[in-house]
């Protein structure tokens, strides 16, 4: 029997009832939560956890066949999902995750009541009539950078993912787990991520979707969102005052409000 | 700004947590190349060098206050610049300090380069195993179809194809073994006047008469021994025992089980040789006793059994 809550190093806190689930993007893991989710523990159960290959996830679950596209990510979101006994969850994806989200609501609409996008984009790629922001080459150039860069950032990412900066000895040993085993598993995760083409998926979306916009996203500017926001039916688009890709890091009580009253409402 | 600093030879760069320039040093306005300072840090990053920097940058930031080597590239007029920055985050503001590195961006692509290639070569290294390896598998498999295909052929070499009894050359291969290892007794059998059924009712009554004989001498020897064709109508007993009386009872045995068997042309009799390999100890040699013997036996009427002396 396989160990979802372990795979997918699965954290459950909160004192609610409602179950909310959140999924991290690229590039990071569970713990970039952390601030957002303060603010959900009294009225939610709250969840989260590591797609296999990133953060803390068991990685040797990790296959190139499974993750080669998001159905294998959105399979981990159900299997997360189906290893709970709440029958019904709020699902909050950053970034890839709210695709991962989407494919998950499509395949499995009566188990998610509501969804809540932060920088969406389903298709990162300029196309004729669609300007997704990126050029093939922009996509090789981001790979390229992530390999030479890759020890600096497993290096600052480290002490932030384990978030225990009273025992830095866990952060490097988190160090080194990151620099020997990921970048081949995070160089397949950015390809899936930026040669994904999800447009054609957004109408089949039936479960209500708030769509959250920030400004001087580089990486889902405001146009993409607005596509995601046009073709999808149940939809709500919110923009913030938050600058970036991360406000749920930069700007985590903007987020965790603009969160609430959308759930409120 | 200081005189030095805004020539100091390294880009400098300040901006606040929204990522808005606040100011930067003559040397940065010329590495990029720009006409006036930009609004925003994006503005001086090639889109590739964006995602990575919103990706990576604020997490770093925000735990540590400070940033070091990270590998960029400033948009340029005639392509990307590559720039190490470190930045630290003082009085709310992040400052930065960039360093052209074209030469060792030149280095570092060639070892990126270098490494995929050992990688792809690894990889096709790797490929390559375990093609032999399944070579190797189907080598083995063939080895043992090969092996249980010459077991069959050793088989039917050394199996008379008429009778199914063994052949002569069995006889040839394993007795001198037998022989010198132990003792063991011999008999020669022939069919009397076998001649006779060829010429009367034609060779496919004689390979009948020898198929049904072969089973008689199985049946009778038993587990007492084997029986071999040597060829014609000459058949032998091998028998691993040493009392020639024993050896003898055996023999009459089987000349009278082919006496009363019901035989289908016409009855017929064998006469039997006997020998024993205590006096003398090669194939050949025995077998020209037990020859004696069974002339002995033609001789003296057939139908009947002789010891060798």
């Amino acid at each position: 029997m396989m160990d979802v809550a372990k795979r997918n190093n699965v954290k459950i806190t909160g004192q609610g009832k409602t179950a909310i689930i959140f999924g991290h993007g690229f590039g990071c893991d569970q713990l970039v939560w952390n601030e957002v989710i303060d603010q959900f523990k009294i009225d939610y159960k709250v969840i989260t956890f590591d797609y296999v290959g990133s953060g803390q996830s068991d990685k040797t679950a990790y296959s190139q066949e499974r993750y080669s596209d998001l159905y294998g990510y959105k399979q981990d979101l159900l299997d997360v999902c189906d290893s709970l006994e709440d029958d019904s969850f709020i699902f909050v994806g950053h970034s890839v995750s709210s695709m991962i989200g989407m494919l998950a609501s499509i395949e499995r609409p009566e188990l998610f009541s509501k969804l809540v996008m932060i920088g969406p984009s389903p298709h990162y790629l300029n196309e004729p009539g669609y300007q997704g922001g990126f050029d093939k080459s922009d996509i090789i150039e981001l790979l390229d950078m992530m390999e030479v860069n890759y020890k600096e950032w497993a290096k600052y990412l480290a002490p932030v993912v384990m978030s225990n900066e009273d025992r830095p000895e866990l952060a490097e040993n988190f160090e080194q787990l990151l620099c020997s085993n990921d970048p081949k598993i995070a160089r397949q995760f950015a390809e899936v991520t930026f040669t994904s083409d999800m447009r054609s998926e957004l109408s089949k979306l039936t479960v209500p979707t708030l769509i959250m916009q920030t400004q001087f996203d580089a990486i889902a500017p405001l146009e993409v969102g607005q596509y995601v926001h046009d073709h999808i039916a149940n939809s709500r688009l919110v923009i913030m005052k938050a600058m970036g890709h991360n406000p749920h890091i930069s700007d985590a009580a903007e987020t965790a409000t603009v969160i609430k009253e959308y759930l409120a409402g | 700004m200081e005189e030095q600093l805004n020539f100091a030879p390294l880009g400098y760069l300040v901006m606040d947590q929204e990522l808005k320039i606040i100011e930067m040093n003559r040397t940065m306005i010329e590495m990029s190349h720009l006409v006036s300072v930009p609004t925003h840090m994006h503005d001086l990053l090639t889109i590739a060098s964006r995602v990575y920097f919103q990706t990576y940058f604020i997490p770093a930031i925000i735990t540590h206050g400070a940033v070091s080597e990270m590998f960029l590239r400033l948009k340029g007029p005639d392509g990307p610049i590559p720039v190490l920055m470190n930045t630290r985050k003082r009085n709310e503001l992040f400052e930065c300090a960039f360093m052209q590195v074209p030469i060792r961006n030149e280095y570092e692509n060639e070892l990126l380069n270098a490494k995929r290639e050992a990688e792809q070569i690894s990889q096709a290294t790797a490929e390559a195993n375990s093609e032999l390896q399944l070579l190797l598998d189907e080598v083995k498999y063939k080895q043992e179809e090969l092996n249980i295909m010459n077991g069959r052929l050793r088989e039917m070499t050394n199996t008379d194809v008429l009778t199914g009894l063994k052949n002569r050359r069995y006889l040839e291969e394993f007795l001198p073994g037998l022989i010198a290892e132990s003792n063991l007794t011999l008999l020669i059998i022939d069919i009397d006047f076998f001649k006779r059924i060829n010429d009367t009712f034609g060779h496919h009554a004689g390979d009948v008469v020898l198929k049904e004989l072969a089973e008689v001498l199985t049946r009778t020897i038993g587990d007492d021994g084997f029986a071999a064709r040597l060829g014609g109508e000459e058949f032998v007993a091998v028998l691993p025992i040493v009392e020639l009386s024993e050896a003898q009872k055996i023999a009459e045995k089987i000349r009278f089980n082919v006496e009363m068997h019901d035989w289908p042309y016409q009855p017929i009799t064998v006469s039997i040789g006997v020998a024993s390999n205590s006096d003398c100890n090669s194939f050949p040699d025995l077998l020209n006793e037990a020859d004696t013997a069974l002339y002995n036996s033609k001789n003296a009427g057939r139908n009947r059994v002789s010891v060798s002396s």
